[in-house]
């Protein structure tokens, strides 16, 4: 059990949710506000914490970034809830198994 | 076939004379060499595979080794498995004063080397658990199958083929709303969050008509327009779009 209450397969799972949701909307981007929402669904227990830290993880993986729509007017200030993440190239690479990554390897 | 054979082995030593003495043990005769025993009076060493080599070597039967080894419901029989659940589930918790007991009640230790007798519910709830996720995955897999054709069918080629349209607000908010719109399968759109869409839709015209070219956002057309399908697109999901009817 990891030092979050959840175990590593869970969290795997969440990062690669995180990827496929993100996958189906590609181009576009998703805030992080309904990335929790729909992850709920398979995660009822899910907290808007953990995913922001595993968006920070990810964006850190290069696997997503974060874009600054043109409503935002100063992009520091958004709230975390309200910001955009899109898929990268490298990420949609990583949601079509065209790579892998051995930290987000459910097997 | 002849008592003299040398390849017959009698199955009861005949050489002693009478029945034997109170406390002598029954004149079975040990099993040749290669000779298996049969158990349960059922012919297991033809239809076991690897039974003969196993036995040959010494080893033991699969049934008998050692308690560590062997699942608890192999070894428990059904109707004590049974209690001993009914029991564990009608606990608020397990705690080492309810092992205790059901230790003393069952001799879970002494009859079935039985040590922590809670594990077996926890791998079975683990296996539902897992069950039930996969179900809702499938599930959700299906709704996101479904958001990506539609997406893909409406606004999808905007947003491939204009880059700029990855940081225009409306798109962005056009396409969370389809996507999470069949996600939570529903098919009402409330009303606040047409007027949201309404609103970002007509501040982003109204900027764009404003400072032409300024924001650098080229994805709006010529004169601060957004593109020429954009709003084909908004008029097929909701009905109606904010051009004025001509």
């Amino acid at each position: 059990m990891m030092a979050n209450g959840r175990d590593a397969k869970e969290i795997k799972r969440i990062r690669n949710e995180l990827l496929v949701a993100l996958k189906v909307v590609y181009p576009a981007a998703l805030q992080a506000d309904q990335l929790l929402r729909s992850l709920l669904v398979l995660f009822p227990t899910l907290e808007f914490e953990h995913v922001k830290r595993d968006l920070c993880y990810l964006t850190e993986k290069r696997y997503i970034e974060r874009v600054a729509a043109d409503s935002e007017s100063d992009a520091s200030l958004t709230p975390w809830r309200r910001r955009w993440f899109r898929l990268t190239a490298t990420g949609m690479e990583l949601a079509d198994q065209c790579i892998r990554d051995p930290a987000l390897d459910e097997s | 076939m002849s008592a003299s054979s040398p390849a017959s082995v009698p199955a009861v030593d005949t050489s002693s004379a009478g029945p034997p003495a109170s406390g002598e043990p029954l004149p079975i005769a040990p099993p040749a060499a290669g000779q298996l025993p049969i158990v349960g009076g059922t012919d297991q060493n033809a239809t076991i595979p690897g039974r003969r080599e196993s036995l040959a070597e010494g080893g033991a039967f699969k049934g008998q080794r050692s308690g560590s080894r062997i699942g608890i419901r192999r070894r428990m029989p059904a109707a004590v498995l049974r209690v001993l659940r009914e029991k564990l589930v009608a606990a608020p918790c397990v705690t080492t004063e309810l092992a205790e007991a059901l230790n003393r009640e069952f001799g879970l230790q002494e009859k079935y080397n039985v040590v922590q007798p809670w594990h077996f519910l926890v791998r079975e709830r683990r296996a539902e658990e897992e069950e039930r996720f996969l179900a809702t995955l499938k599930d959700v897999r299906r709704r996101q199958q479904r958001a990506a054709r539609v997406l893909k069918k409406t606004v999808g080629k905007m947003g491939e083929s204009d880059r700029q349209l990855w940081e225009n607000g409306a798109y962005l908010k056009l396409v969370e709303m389809i996507y999470v719109r069949l996600m939570e399968n529903k098919s009402e759109l409330p009303t606040a969050e047409l007027m949201a869409l309404s609103k970002a839709m007509a501040e982003h015209r109204r900027v764009s008509a404003r400072e032409p070219g300024a924001t650098g956002k080229e994805a709006v057309g010529a004169g601060g327009e957004l593109p020429e399908d954009f709003g084909e697109v908004v008029k097929q999901i909701y009905g109606t779009n904010f051009h004025a009817p001509s």
